[in-house]
């Protein structure tokens, strides 16, 4: 069966970008991502937007038509893919499923949000909350999603001895990889004591827990190898894409200290991929808060649960270490446009895959896994990627 | 949310108005219209107890706009007697943090007013008990 | 069939702050301002509470006591001078709450502070009138003093509901007056956010006549003396004003003492008579007879004369004491207070 590739990927600077318009910041991935291959924008046949809240955001729906629009593609099946937190990924799923379904040639996806035009914490965190969580039975009474992994992270502190300083060096170390990346949001150096000393957001986390506001796009184009080989020598291979779900209410969930999603996501994408979690050589993983990190690494197996937390503090996620994991900064220090974000997940597999990472270049990466998150679960989204 | 919305949840969010699968017999809250199980269309409204313990919890600092007006406030996850878990803000706590496993009952308050105009939302939170003598 | 009260409910909300503190803030004496209002304390609502979510939690614990099924519920009445809505009647949040309708009728009564008693009147009403089997009538409020004016010390939040109807009677009516006149002694214009008052003119014209007229007129009626009570309430807009009333009718004064909340979460005006009423029916004794008597300015005053049944001391257990209400607090400071009672411009 032929190969399903991404033959090209590229991302804006996740930023505030107060001088560009959501469809400026899309419009700049479309032509960095299709350039390169002396391609045109009306060569693409699908085009699949991921967006988490542009009509909250920034008041413009049908992002697939007014993309389309400005790059003049009006040949391409253009649309939106919106699954919360998670649409970036899911929005690579839709592509992927396009072109695997052999209806396009090339699809196109663009992750893009325009979020700093919400200037106030309180606003974004109502979007994010009635966007993500249980609107009616969470949001209106007053939880955040911060203080849902709040109850998340004091659970698995509870249940696994997880220490709050372990927790804390998620950001650490994510931001010590946005260092090494020049499209990083933040390139600071961030320590354990700065993490538990900033203001608290929802007890125990605190505002270096969670990820800031930035506006974003990334990009990649999807293709079969055969049409990839026509474009470029430098493409990697989507082993798998798979999607899952459970209970969007945190409260429904059996334990507070798990995903379960993210746990049916990976076990389909490793069979899907036919490989086992010992095999993958770099990972993104949502760090939507310092928790989240480690709670993921625990669902993909990568870990066993209750060893994500005392693994980080030990450096063992470092991109020189045995499982690099968020050698871009992740959300955390590369940044978070959300539907941009999972798109960039990908864009930084493709690189490390391609060896072209820079600084902070895994050695000899064949094999990378990105997942995402929406909410504290309800979507989960896994890809695989391999060299080829 | 609309004011159609909002008088769609009157009765699960001032009341705790559940509905309960006859043939499977089991409880739903947020209450459905259809069994996910067996797929019967016929649930029963029932009303939950109101009473039930702290499973977590997390004190708010940053909330989102329309909670701004009572920050800082407490946040948690209740288990309630019939086993249901749902999630609501902590009210009447005085200066005491809660406790895991601490027990508590519903209290009707504000969620919060629509601009000084609109309505005004209502429905459950969860304080320490104080209708409850019994406990 | 005798009506009267099948069961009682209280609530206030947990906040407190001394009249030392608010007097600490313009400049006055404290100790002196206590001792002269005979108020210590007064309850402020968190942000989150009104009128109505004092009323519903009041009404809660009433039909709680009087263990009558909600289908036996024909009214609801919420008398108040704070109702959140203009036009959008506190009653309905209350009989949904409740979970009473839609087979009852609902309204939202003013009348200063004698609200609550006139819900109760016409509840009394519906129910001797064999029109409905039982009603709640509530009367609750979230009032605001002026900063700075006399009434910041006293105005409480707060308030009290009754299950009335034919069964499970707590206590029985004997029967009812009032006494109503047009005296302009407290008024609030409509949009305006404090009350205006007369001052003294709110003494010896308005609160006394009206107080010791509609008790007068009561005992009248009913062919009573004022040695026929062993327990009263009066409307407590301070600690001073029932016990000067009580001093006139002749009744001792520890026949009052224990109605006076007003000492402990201040004047929660529609609330304010019927709050004391509950704490003397909780300390009451089957058979003993008690005055309410309310006030509102503008100027009315309802007066009744209830009997204490048997069934009270099996009933209370089933309620919650208003001491309970009384006891359970946390202080706070006066800027918190100008915080949660809208006191800060913010915009």
């Amino acid at each position: 069966m032929e190969k399903i590739v991404i033959a090209s990927a590229s991302m804006t600077k996740f930023t505030d970008h107060y001088d560009k318009d959501i469809r400026h910041l899309a419009s700049e991935v479309i032509a960095s991502t299709t350039l390169p291959l002396n391609l045109s924008p009306k060569d693409i046949d699908a085009l699949v937007i991921g967006s988490m809240a542009s009509q909250l955001f920034t008041r413009q729906g049908n992002l697939g038509a007014l993309i389309a629009q400005e790059n003049y593609m009006y040949n391409a099946s253009a649309f939106t893919v919106e699954a919360g937190e998670a649409s970036g990924q899911a929005a690579v799923r839709a592509a992927y499923s396009l072109i695997k379904s052999g209806m396009h040639d090339y699809a196109l996806v663009v992750g893009v949000e325009k979020v700093t035009d919400v200037l106030k914490l309180p606003k974004l965190q109502s979007i994010v909350g009635y966007v993500n969580m249980d609107s009616r039975y969470e949001v209106d009474m007053g939880l955040t999603l911060a203080s849902m992994y709040a109850m998340m992270a004091k659970a698995h502190m509870k249940k696994f001895g997880t220490k709050r300083e372990q927790i804390a060096s998620v950001a650490v170390k994510n931001h010590f990889h946005g260092s090494l990346n020049p499209l990083a949001q933040y390139r600071n150096k961030l320590s354990v004591e700065k993490v538990l000393s900033s203001e608290i957001v929802a007890s125990p986390l605190t505002l270096f827990d969670t990820c800031a506001a930035a506006d974003g796009a990334a990009a990649l184009l999807i293709t079969t190898e055969s049409k990839a080989k026509e474009l470029t020598d430098e493409y990697v291979e989507i082993k798998a894409s798979t999607l899952a779900h459970s209970p969007v209410r945190l409260a429904d969930r059996e334990n507070l200290y798990s995903i379960p999603s993210i746990k049916l996501a990976a076990e389909k994408a490793y069979e899907m991929a036919n490989v086992t979690p010992d095999k993958i050589d770099v990972v993104e993983v949502h760090d939507s808060y310092t928790i989240t990190e480690i709670i993921a690494l625990e669902e993909l197996g990568l870990f066993k649960r209750g060893e994500a937390g005392k693994a980080t503090e030990e450096k063992q996620t470092y991109f020189n270490s045995s499982i690099p994991v968020n050698t871009s900064g992740g959300m955390k220090a590369r940044g978070y446009p959300f539907g941009a974000a999972g798109v960039a997940q990908l864009v930084e597999l493709y690189l490390q895959l391609l060896s072209k990472a820079g600084d902070r270049q895994v050695k000899d990466a064949e094999l990378g896994l990105a997942q995402a998150v929406a909410g504290t679960g309800g979507t989960s989204v896994v890809h695989i990627l391999s060299t080829v | 949310m609309s004011i159609a919305d909002y008088w769609r949840l009157e009765a699960p969010r001032f009341r705790l108005e559940a509905t309960k699968c006859e043939k499977c017999e089991k409880l739903y809250f947020p209450p459905k219209v259809v069994c996910p199980q067996c797929g019967n269309k016929e649930l029963k409204k029932v009303e939950i107890s109101g009473k039930g313990k702290l499973i977590s919890f997390s004190r708010i600092d940053k909330p989102a706009d329309e909670h701004t007006y009572v920050a800082p406030y407490y946040v948690g996850i209740i288990e309630l007697e019939e086993g249901i878990r749902l999630s609501g803000s902590l009210v009447d706590l005085g200066d005491k943090e809660p406790e895991e496993g601490m027990k508590v009952e519903i209290a009707f308050r504000k969620y919060y007013p629509v601009g000084d105009e609109g309505v005004i939302y209502y429905g459950y939170k969860f304080r320490p008990l104080l209708m409850s003598l019994e406990d | 069939m005798q009506t009267g009260i099948a069961g009682y409910g209280v609530y206030a909300p947990m906040n407190r702050i001394t009249v030392d503190e608010i007097a600490g803030v313009w400049g006055e004496d404290g100790v002196s301002k206590s001792r002269g209002l005979n108020v210590f304390e007064k309850s402020v609502p968190d942000p989150d509470e009104d009128t109505i979510t004092i009323s519903v939690e009041a009404a809660r614990i009433a039909m709680k006591m009087s263990r009558l099924a909600r289908e036996k519920i024909g009214a609801v009445y919420v008398g108040s001078e704070s109702h959140p809505f203009a036009v959008y009647p506190s009653a309905v949040h209350v009989a949904e709450a409740l979970g009473v309708t839609p087979h009852v009728t609902a309204a939202d009564l003013e009348f200063a502070c004698k609200a609550g008693t006139a819900g109760m009147q016409m509840v009394f009403g519906l129910v001797a009138g064999n029109i409905i089997d039982a009603g709640i009538a509530i009367g609750a409020d979230t009032s605001q003093g002026r900063p700075g004016d006399p009434l910041e010390y006293t105005a409480g939040a707060g308030g009290a509901a009754f299950v009335i109807g034919k069964d499970n009677l707590v206590a029985e009516l004997e029967g009812t007056y009032s006494f109503t006149t047009d005296t302009p002694d407290f008024w609030r214009r409509e949009g305006a956010m404090y009350p205006s008052h007369g001052s003294r003119f709110t003494g010896a014209p308005a609160y006394f006549r009206h107080v010791i007229n509609a008790a007068n007129g009561l005992m009248e009626k009913l062919g009573l003396t004022i040695n026929d009570f062993d327990r009263a309430s009066f409307h407590q807009p301070n600690g001073a004003f029932p016990l000067k009333a009580a001093k006139i009718l002749g009744l001792p004064l520890e026949k009052i003492e224990d109605s006076l909340a007003v000492k402990y979460i201040g004047n929660t005006y529609s609330g304010a008579s019927i709050v004391g009423f509950a704490r003397q029916l909780d300390l009451a004794k089957p058979g003993e007879r008690i005055l309410l008597v309310s006030y509102g300015s503008g100027a009315g005053s309802d007066a009744f004369s209830f009997i204490v049944t048997d069934a009270i001391e099996d009933a209370r257990k089933h309620g919650v004491p208003v001491d309970k209400m009384i006891s359970r607090k946390r202080y706070i400071n006066y800027a918190t207070y100008a915080r949660y009672r809208g006191k800060i411009r913010m915009k």
